[in-house]
């Protein structure tokens, strides 16, 4: 870069009101420095080495956090500044500066910085001045940042809302659709004249009733009441072709097996009156009753 | 302080990266065989013997919903914190319920991913409490929502027209 085209640009920089010959010598001293793109210009802890003029280009100023991500602060493009606040404060670089493109600056040695601050107290203020304008810029920077990360953790009572909406929105309009849906909140089959446990020991010995297991198989074959046939409802034709073909419609047939999730039992019931059984009743309490009676029970399949 | 190379790892970015997308795919893979036979899911539920007769539809068919919902929401990473509380809560209710059920002995299947399913047992509770773990890891480490404008962070040595703030 020539010399004129030094004097121009630290003309149009901060420094543009220092008087002539002051220019002329900065512009033959200060050095011009080219960086390629996302070149680091230095890091966070380096010693000062000078104050930088952006000429051409961009540049950005970072701090690398713990996970090695680099947090943008701010960038710089033609004609402004950075670097002077650890040639101020006598330290290390508080943060990082890099090239963001093809630059091109200009190295104000830190003699040289520390000489015009010496000698012109205006730049010295003006320094101090912008020195406490990124001061504020970083307090905002730091609300701005905490609102974000505030706002992005918090968990909002509308986004439940909308998770469950959708989901409810979606069950009802595809079992809508859907040729195997079933009934959101299904009519309790009616109610089966019922029979105590004790009754049903007594008549076991002369009436012979025969005795369901309604539930599903997996549990009749954990455990049943000895000598009850099972007959879930998904198996419900195939036992009624192998053991009611032949019994006459007036057995006393006895059911159990309501569960608190399934009226297992009134619905095997239910479907044996409709088939016409005059003497179908339901267990009164159910396992628990023929269990509290200390009743006879029986593990293994039918 | 430099952190251990274990603490790097559960926090890791892309840890929580791969849960979210395992989890998610798990949840929506377990609703999709569901979703269509809600009559045999039903059933499957009447056997844990814990719902009441009258919810048991309305939640054999919300459910699964829930379930494609939630993990379609975790892998998009949209409302993820939600997302994965929601399912953090239905893996805690499947434990308890399959605790209860260890406990009664019941002969049962999972119901999990199809009507037929495994035997309940330690192993799916232990499944169970792996998926709570990263869970628990994506809702502590996950990264930012999708339309999220929190963008605080500029991936290293990529970003050159990285959004200010």
């Amino acid at each position: 870069m020539e010399f004129q085209d030094r004097r121009d640009l630290l003309k149009n920089s901060i420094l543009g009101d220092l008087p002539a010959e002051e220019i002329d010598t900065l512009a033959r001293t200060v050095s011009i420095k080219d960086f390629g793109p996302r070149e680091v210009i230095f890091e966070a802890g380096d010693p000062p080495d000078g104050f930088y003029i952006v000429c051409s280009g961009r540049v950005r100023l970072f701090v690398r956090l713990e996970n090695g991500r680099k947090r943008e602060l701010l960038t710089y493009g033609p004609g402004e500044y950075f670097g002077e606040i650890s040639l101020m404060t006598g330290g290390t670089r508080p943060a990082g500066a890099q090239s963001m493109e093809k630059s091109t600056l200009i190295l104000l040695e830190k003699q040289e910085f520390d000489r015009i601050r010496t000698n012109y107290p205006q730049f010295a203020q003006r320094f101090t001045d912008e020195v406490l304008r990124l001061l504020v810029g970083e307090l905002d920077l730091i609300k701005k940042d905490a609102d974000a990360a505030v706002n992005y953790s918090k968990v909002r009572w509308l986004d439940f809302v909308v998770l469950l909406g959708i989901s409810i929105l979606m069950a009802i309009t595809f079992n809508n659709t859907n040729p195997n849906g079933i009934s959101f909140f299904p009519d309790r089959p009616a109610p089966v004249p019922s029979v105590n446990a004790q009754v049903v020991m007594k008549e076991l010995d002369h009436a012979h009733p025969l005795i369901i297991d309604a539930r599903p198989s997996n549990f009749y074959d954990q455990k049943h009441i000895k000598g009850a046939v099972n007959m879930p409802l998904a198996i419900f034709d195939f036992v009624y072709l192998m053991q009611f073909s032949n019994r006459p419609k007036n057995t006393p047939i006895v059911v159990y097996g309501n569960t608190i999730s399934m009226p297992y039992a009134v619905e095997v019931a239910d479907k044996l009156i409709t088939l016409g059984y005059t003497d179908v009743k339901v267990l009164k309490g159910d396992m628990r009753a023929w269990k509290a009676f200390n009743y006879p029970f029986e593990k293994g399949t039918t | 302080m430099k952190k251990s190379l274990i603490k790097r790892l559960i926090t890791h970015d892309y840890l929580s990266f791969f849960l979210r997308l395992g989890i998610g795919y798990f949840f929506i893979y377990a609703s999709l065989s569901k979703i269509p036979y809600p009559a045999q899911f039903a059933e499957a539920v009447a056997n844990y013997r814990i719902i009441p007769y009258t919810f048991l539809n309305a939640g054999a068919l919300v459910l699964p919903w829930i379930e494609l919902v939630a993990g379609f929401f975790l892998v998009v990473r949209f409302r993820a914190k939600a997302a994965v509380i929601v399912i953090a809560l239905l893996l805690i209710m499947f434990e308890i319920m399959v605790l209860i059920n260890m406990y009664r002995g019941a002969p049962i299947t999972c119901g999990c991913y199809d009507t037929v399913g495994e035997p309940i047992g330690w192993h799916k509770i232990f499944q169970n409490a792996l998926m709570l773990v990263g869970c628990v890891q994506i809702y502590l480490y996950g990264r930012p929502e999708l339309f999220s404008k929190f963008r605080p962070l500029m991936r290293p040595e990529t970003d050159t027209a990285t959004a200010k703030f």
